[in-house]
């Protein structure tokens, strides 16, 4: 099966795309470079890359992310980048990573990202559901409903202090 | 990485999720959890009350959908 292409579009449009990404990076204190790439992913629309310093974090963005922006039922562009941002301060923030260190394996990476994402978001609904993914992504280890969403409520409890 | 699931799917999978709370409905564990988290400590209002709304939006849009569907 052939790879899909995106719809073609002209240098300025891909130049807005660029300066929207930077933008909303810029908004979530995002450190490092910026990179909109016209292209299909896997990734979901984004993805963070860790360098060998913050500087050199790296930070893609994919057709899709606008695609999903512009769909109703989907995440917005500014709810994926936060996440992606989430990840960031998770292993560069000095206060963060502490919490990154006692609550490590894949699914609190996730729950965390999505938990700090949904304090650096300005729009309420992306915090909303930035906060309904990490929910869904803790319950994947088999906890009860009542211990899923007090350890959300504490997390995040916990991320408000030391997101700045 | 955020993922391919789209967010009204996250919204299904949380609705059932939180369909296991014990109580008559999660709407009404919400409300008790929140009117007795008020004023503590280390309980975060904020958190249980998104969580609510995310639920009733969810509803909310299941019921249109079967709406849509029954009047075709
Ligand atoms: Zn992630």
């Amino acid at each position: 099966m052939p790879a899909r292409e995106p719809k073609e579009l002209d240098e300025n449009q891909i130049a807005r795309r660029q300066r929207r990404v930077a933008l909303l990076a810029t908004a979530f204190s995002f450190t490092g470079q910026v990179e909109y790439r016209h292209a299909y992913s896997q990734s979901g629309g984004a993805q963070f890359c860790f360098g060998p310093a913050a500087t050199s974090d790296l930070l893609l963005v994919y057709t899709e992310a606008f695609e999903r922006d512009r769909d109703p039922d989907d995440f917005s562009l500014a709810a994926i980048i936060a996440h992606e941002c989430g990840h960031q301060r998770l292993l560069r923030d000095p206060t963060l990573t502490v919490v990154g260190r006692k609550l490590s394996g894949q699914v609190f990476e996730e729950v965390l990202a999505s938990l700090i994402g949904s304090l650096l978001v300005t729009d309420s609904r992306d915090a909303e559901d930035l906060v309904g993914k990490a929910t869904v992504e803790l319950a994947t280890i088999g906890l009860s409903a009542v211990s899923v969403v007090r350890t959300i409520e504490q997390l995040r409890g916990i991320l408000k202090e030391l997101v700045r | 990485m955020i993922g391919q699931k789209k967010r009204r799917d996250v919204q299904r999978d949380l609705a059932k999720v939180l369909a296991d709370l014990p109580s008559e409905t999660p709407d009404a564990w919400f409300e008790r959890e929140i009117t007795a988290a008020k004023g503590q400590p280390g309980r975060d209002l904020e958190t249980l009350k998104m969580l609510k709304a995310s639920l009733k939006r969810a509803a909310k849009k299941k019921r249109s959908k079967t709406k849509l569907q029954t009047t075709r």
